[in-house]
């Protein structure tokens, strides 16, 4: 008669790790800890607080700047639109006086046949 | 020097009561000392050294991100415990036919105490292997780190009479497998229970 409890103990006991287990993981743990400095590195500097007015007042100077830029370039392209409205209604009014005067000559070359 | 060293000057006490804390948690400390628990539930459960290996360092890891909030050896170790259970779980699931091709090159490493029969352990433990993921677990904690069936419970997040059902039915399992194995080889006769 076996029992499978006692069976069972002996057949899952722990096991001795490899040898160097302990040293792998602490290297592997430092190496691991060093990767996630350097990527938080950044990160903590922006999350500084003297860094944090730095950046804010930084934000703010390329919000305006940013405001006033697009202002004038709208303004700009505005002025663009309008002259060249203007130039379109400087050529229909050349193109009618033209018309106009082609007219009146044609008026006056057949008056003069007349006469 | 600050005001809490300043302190200890007065209150001996508390700064030995630090001390001691501070070599309790000390990492290094917890890795040299759990190495060999942690090692041994992810090897039998996943029964590969190299992928057990894996496990270990991963969850070692975790301990080490986490070991602010970690209060004393003894919660490390119930903690560390509880994840390298479920770390292997989720390693067996991921890895199932990357072990399933990986166990043919399955070799015993030393054990302390090395059981009176090789071979009727060698055959349990197989027939542990095939039991169903979380019920392998049990069996595990149960007879590898003589878990109480609560502590069982707690670490595997299940309830307490969950754990003695699986238990219940892992052992008839286990027993009828091992009658079949037994009556099946000529050498290993006997009945279980």
């Amino acid at each position: 008669m076996k029992h499978i409890e006692e069976e069972l103990k002996r057949a899952l006991a722990e096991v001795e790790p490899p040898e160097g287990l302990a040293g792998r993981v602490l290297a592997r743990v430092a190496e691991r800890e060093r990767g996630r400095r350097a990527r938080a590195g950044w990160l903590g500097l922006a999350a500084a607080p003297g860094w944090r007015w730095a950046f804010a007042a930084v934000l703010c100077v390329a919000l305006v700047a940013g405001g006033i830029f697009y202002q004038r370039a709208r303004t700009r392209a505005e002025g663009e639109r309008a002259k060249e409205q203007l130039m379109l209604a400087l050529e229909i009014t050349a193109s009618k006086l033209q018309i106009a005067q082609a007219t009146v000559q044609g008026i006056n070359s057949g008056a003069e046949a007349e006469q | 020097m600050n005001a809490c060293n300043a302190s200890h000057e007065y209150y001996p006490a508390a700064a030995a009561a630090e001390a001691t804390m501070t070599a309790t948690l000390d990492f290094e400390y917890l890795v040299r000392t759990s190495q060999r628990m942690v090692f041994s539930i992810a090897y039998r459960y996943l029964r590969d050294a190299a992928a057990a290996e894996e496990v270990a360092q991963d969850v070692f890891w975790e301990l080490h991100k986490r070991l602010g909030t970690v209060e004393s050896n003894e919660h490390a170790v119930f903690w560390l415990r509880r994840v390298a259970c479920h770390r292997s779980i989720d390693y067996a699931r991921r890895h199932a036919a990357e072990l399933r091709a990986r166990s043919d090159a399955f070799t015993e490493p030393a054990q302390s105490d090395p059981p009176a029969d090789p071979l009727l352990s060698k055959r349990l433990r197989e027939a542990v292997a095939t039991l169903p993921k979380k019920m392998r677990m049990v069996v595990l904690l149960r007879f590898q780190q003589e878990a109480k069936l609560e502590e069982i419970a707690e670490a595997l997040g299940i309830p307490v009479n969950t754990v003695k059902s699986q238990l219940h039915r892992a052992l008839a399992m286990l027993r009828e497998k091992m009658q079949f194995m037994l009556e099946e080889s000529s050498g290993m006769g006997g009945t279980w229970r």
